[in-house]
């Protein structure tokens, strides 16, 4: 193994940022300031769903300089996944080969595009584990936040482990850390979001709030009906306003997020059984799964 | 004063005591209550505490019987009153009754905020209303935003321009706190504004 060279690191940095920003575009998408977004195909781009601040009048920086006009395939904001159309296709189009596992302490670049220029950040992962949930309930395939100094310029871009493999999207997370939205992640939602517009979540019909119950000292969280659609499954089901959602096919729901583990896309058309307390009494009902409306 | 075991059926009426300043919003909430759920029997101001099942009240009182407060927030000792759930005053009264019920039955139903602390109780609302601060337009746009609906495509649905559209998105984005489409989403979620 040749003896460290501090040279050596930098150039193979610099590098592994020029070899990655082949694929990385600038996206203007808000009032100020740009975003940046990753090649996926010639004529697709991923971004950060948040930056969209406009869906219209999109424009994009290609990595030769090139400036094109670009259209809102679909946006996903439980996954901060949105997915570019390009009026004029890219030259360049070797996106990054995804990164393996990624372990805490491992090195990570993030390259974004200002302006016609690449920028890059350098950071280490933080703390790299299993699925997540997000706030509005889209499931993420790896919780990887980075140590790292992002600027805004950069949200949306790549983020590269040492070998040049794609870790995933460089975004904006909780309390401003800076995360990864999983390759995987976006792999799984970019055909939903180019074939539809966007990714069908289950749906219930239902409004509601986290309560604290405490029947006989013994305290637990359920969630409150405060509004039914009558139109909706639950409504269908014989779901009232007032109930509290205790359980949800067997297992104990906490709270309004607690519900949101069971409304991914694959559990559209299935039947749920729903434990509920209504007048203090314990009521279960069966609801079948729908699918959020589509606008 | 006797209080039922959880889950234990009550096979009358649940008789309601209210104990709310003003004649006519304790009208108004009585013929809300009634018309909300025909199980519940309101009791003349003058019948004994001892007999009730439950009191609805708009300020903390003495009562025997377990309590049902409406209130934004607590700043007093509510563990000295019997209070069993704090419960927005604005809200409808179909979830109201809803919790009569339940607290007539033995439960007690608090925001979950609660273990939290108090401090930041008082801040927040019990359970919050149903109703918000949400216009009517501005509800119909929320339910399109968690569809993943562009401007363009809430414009289209409510027959405005792309502009106006873009106006309401900022308003709820406001109104909630939030500072993007996913972060609003997320408040509007926890509040109950959004059907899941």
């Amino acid at each position: 193994m040749p003896a460290l060279s501090l040279l050596a690191l930098s150039d193979a940095m610099a590098e592994a940022v020029t070899a990655a920003a082949r694929s990385v575009v600038a996206v203007r998408a808000r009032a100020r300031g740009t975003a940046s977004g990753v090649l996926w195909h010639p004529d697709v781009v991923v971004t950060a769903e948040k930056i969209l601040e406009q869906d219209e009048d999109l424009r994009v920086t290609l990595p030769d300089g090139s400036s094109t006009e670009a259209s809102l395939a679909g946006r996903d904001h439980t996954t901060d996944i949105a997915v570019l159309r390009l009026a004029t296709e890219a030259t360049v189009t070797e996106r990054p080969k995804a990164a393996g596992n990624v372990s805490p302490g491992a090195l990570a670049l993030a390259i974004g595009r200002a302006g016609t220029d690449p920028i890059a950040a350098f950071g280490i992962v933080a703390q790299a584990s299993g699925a997540w949930r997000s706030s509005t309930g889209g499931l993420v395939d790896a919780r990887i936040r980075l140590n790292m100094e992002l600027s805004p310029r950069a949200e949306g871009g790549a983020l590269i482990a040492a070998d040049g493999g794609l870790i995933g999207m460089a975004v904006f997370g909780p309390r401003r850390g800076v995360i990864a939205i999983p390759t995987l992640t976006i792999e799984r939602v970019v055909p939903k979001l180019l074939a539809e517009g966007r990714v069908a979540t289950g749906y219930l019909g239902l409004g509601m709030q986290t309560v604290r119950i405490s029947p006989e000292g013994a305290v637990k969280d359920g969630a409150i009906v405060l509004s039914v659609d009558q139109d909706g499954p639950s409504a269908a089901a014989g779901v009232l306003q007032g109930d509290i959602i205790v359980g949800f096919g067997g297992e104990p729901v906490r709270g309004v997020p607690g519900l949101l583990n069971h409304l991914d896309p694959d559990r559209i058309g299935q039947d749920a059984k729903l434990d509920l307390i209504r007048a203090g009494q314990p009521v279960s009902v069966t609801v079948k799964i729908g699918e959020r409306p589509n606008p | 004063m006797m209080l039922r075991r959880p889950g234990e059926v009550l096979h009358r009426q649940t008789r309601v005591g209210l104990r709310i300043d003003g004649r006519d919003e304790a009208r108004r909430i009585s013929e809300a209550l009634v018309a909300a759920d025909a199980n519940l029997h309101i009791a003349n101001p003058d019948d004994f505490a001892a007999e009730l099942d439950v009191v609805v009240a708009d300020h903390p009182v003495e009562t025997g019987a377990p309590l049902v407060l409406l209130a934004r927030g607590l700043s007093y000792r509510f563990a000295e009153i019997n209070v069993r759930a704090l419960v927005d005053p604005r809200v409808s009264s179909g979830t109201l009754a809803a919790i009569i019920r339940l607290v007539a039955a033995g439960y007690s139903v608090m925001p979950a905020s609660l273990d939290r602390g108090l401090n930041q109780l008082a801040s927040e609302a019990g359970l919050t209303a149903d109703e918000t601060p949400l216009t009517a337009r501005e509800h119909q746009v929320l339910a399109l935003l968690v569809e993943g609906a562009s401007h363009k495509v809430i414009a289209r649905r409510l027959g405005v321009s792309p502009s106006t559209a873009k106006f309401h998105v900022a308003s709820i984005l406001n109104k909630l706190g939030a500072t993007n489409r996913s972060d609003a989403i997320a408040v509007a979620i926890r509040r109950g504004l959004i059907l899941l």
